[in-house]
């Protein structure tokens, strides 16, 4: 087990190259470091911000192959975000998992209407999520290195 | 003159200067304190990686092939690191590192919270709060209450269990919540045998958290009926009807019969209303004629929740006999009674004109069954 950055090799920088983007938006630094951690562990290019414009501006900009988003951000909500993107030819089309509290399941309902693929409830394992991430690109059809 | 002049001035100077001087100091005092939340804040966002890291890292399999003690092994190799960079500055990095810990920890499930729960463990933390419970300040009890609850420490159960009995409310609400987050359901049977005197708060949270549990609360709640304190054993009440636990009307009936307490009475009688068990209807017709007033107007609410047609009689005489509060509330009883209520209530209100009749017709028009 290594804890430290290691330093990538060739064929690894190539395959980071052809890895999916993926985009996270959340603002609690530590979780978003876990999730970023463990995407990159699963082999994908991990982009993060911490509020809501931030999200919709580098969606536009990265135009990710996914989004994971968080409903309560500063500046914009997770909400308001998922609207824009799905209002943008260029973005509408890209899959977004929501991050939301367990209880809220209204939260769920209205963001699944909003068009979010999928949604991941907190707590939730990082496993799961990865997996969930995995399983919506697959269903997307779109080919990748990380799968 | 010219000497009170230079008196003032000088007055004045010194003044000035002291202010300035308070200023500079404050000044200092804020840039230091800033510092200091930068200087966290930077410990913690690089502990925040470290633990992201570590929270999703591969470990290898262990070299003895047990389970879980095997798997530590990998783990420890983590924790050394760790514990490395803790040479200088202990406290703060301590400090750092737990509220990374309990931050995450919030948001996490699965196998990478038991790795949260192993870090605390393995560093201390769950020993240091536990000593923390016994802290002079009751801040400090309170929140190392809260954080042993974040970290999910069972280790701690005991020293939480005795924190429910601390002089002071806010220790007491967070070890609550604690135990709830720690233990689950079985708390309650600690919850139930230390807490006194419960306050709005810690009520809610007991509330709140039976809801979630549903009947897997009612063994805890029906023990929480021979608790000493009265509040307990109100608020067990309370949410056995809230849960709907009907096999418990033999208990409540008992209680609303013999308890020595006429409020905790009150509240069976209550409570049997809400069950809507037919095995009460008999107890509560009798207590509609009850010598003690409060236990009569609680038979009448809860025989209202019924809607019996043989309790008609005996409402009828609650009607004309008793209070303006029972004359309404018998009234009521006798609308939601069926049409032997409803023909009685008609009866009265065609009846002699009097504070009865006036009730009567008051009640007739609240259920729309009033003809002029």
């Amino acid at each position: 087990m290594t804890f430290l950055p290691k330093r990538r090799t060739f064929y690894e920088t190539t395959q980071l190259r052809m890895a999916q983007k993926i985009l996270v938006a959340e603002d609690q630094v530590h979780i978003r470091h876990l999730i970023e951690y463990k995407l990159r562990n699963s082999g994908y290019e991990v982009v993060s911000v911490d509020n809501g414009e931030a999200a919709l501006s580098t969606a536009r900009s990265v135009l990710p192959d996914l989004v994971l988003l968080d409903i309560m951000m500063p500046l914009m909500t997770g909400f308001e975000v998922l609207v824009a993107l799905k209002a943008d030819a260029s973005t509408q089309n890209i899959p977004v998992l929501l991050v939301t509290a367990q209880s809220k399941e209204h939260e769920v309902l209205r963001g699944l209407e909003l068009g979010a693929e999928d949604y991941i409830t907190k707590p939730f394992s990082p496993n799961e999520l990865a997996a969930r991430v995995k399983k919506t690109l697959l269903t997307r059809g779109r080919p990748s290195s990380a799968l | 003159m010219s000497q009170t002049l230079f008196v003032f001035l000088i007055l004045t100077a010194s003044v000035t200067l002291l202010v300035l001087l308070t200023a500079v100091i404050l000044l200092a005092v804020k840039q230091a304190s800033s510092r200091r939340v930068r200087a966290l804040s930077r410990i913690e966002e690089h502990y925040g990686r470290i633990v992201s890291e570590f929270l999703v890292a591969e470990v290898s399999p262990p070299s003895t092939g047990r389970l879980p003690e095997g798997h530590f092994e990998g783990y420890r190799r983590f924790t050394a690191t760790i514990v490395r960079g803790w040479k200088r500055n202990l406290a703060v990095h301590r400090k750092a590192f737990l509220s990374v810990l309990t931050s995450t920890a919030a948001d996490v499930s699965g196998e990478t919270s038991e790795r949260i729960v192993f870090l605390a463990y393995e560093l201390g933390f769950v020993d240091e709060l536990s000593a923390k419970l016994k802290h002079r300040h009751w801040w400090v009890r309170a929140e190392a209450a809260m954080h042993l609850g974040q970290l999910r420490a069972r280790g701690a159960t005991a020293a939480l269990a005795a924190a429910l009995e601390d002089k002071h409310a806010g220790v007491r609400l967070q070890a609550l919540r604690a135990l709830l987050h720690v233990v689950g359901v079985e708390a309650f049977g600690s919850i139930f045998r230390s807490m006194r005197d419960l306050s709005q708060w810690e009520m809610m949270e007991i509330s709140v958290s039976v809801r979630e549990h549903g009947p897997a609360a009612v063994p805890y709640l029906l023990d929480g009926l021979e608790a000493r304190d009265m509040t307990i054993v109100e608020l067990c009440i309370e949410l056995l009807a809230e849960v709907g636990f009907v096999d418990s009307v033999q208990r409540l009936r008992a209680m609303a019969s013999s308890y020595p307490n006429i409020t905790i009475r009150a509240k069976a009688v209550e409570a049997l209303g809400r069950l809507g068990d037919a095995r009460s209807e008999g107890l509560l017709i009798e207590y509609i004629g009850h010598p003690h007033p409060v236990l009569r107007l609680r038979a009448l609410g809860a025989i209202r929740a019924i809607g019996s047609s043989a309790a008609v009689p005996a409402i009828r005489q609650r009607v004309r006999d008793g209070s303006i509060d029972e004359k309404v509330a018998a009234a009521r009883a006798l609308a939601n009674a069926g049409e032997q209520g409803l023909a009685s209530l008609h009866a009265m209100a065609s009846g002699p004109e009097g504070l009865t009749r006036d009730v009567v017709v008051q009640v007739l028009e609240e259920v729309g069954e009033f003809d002029g």
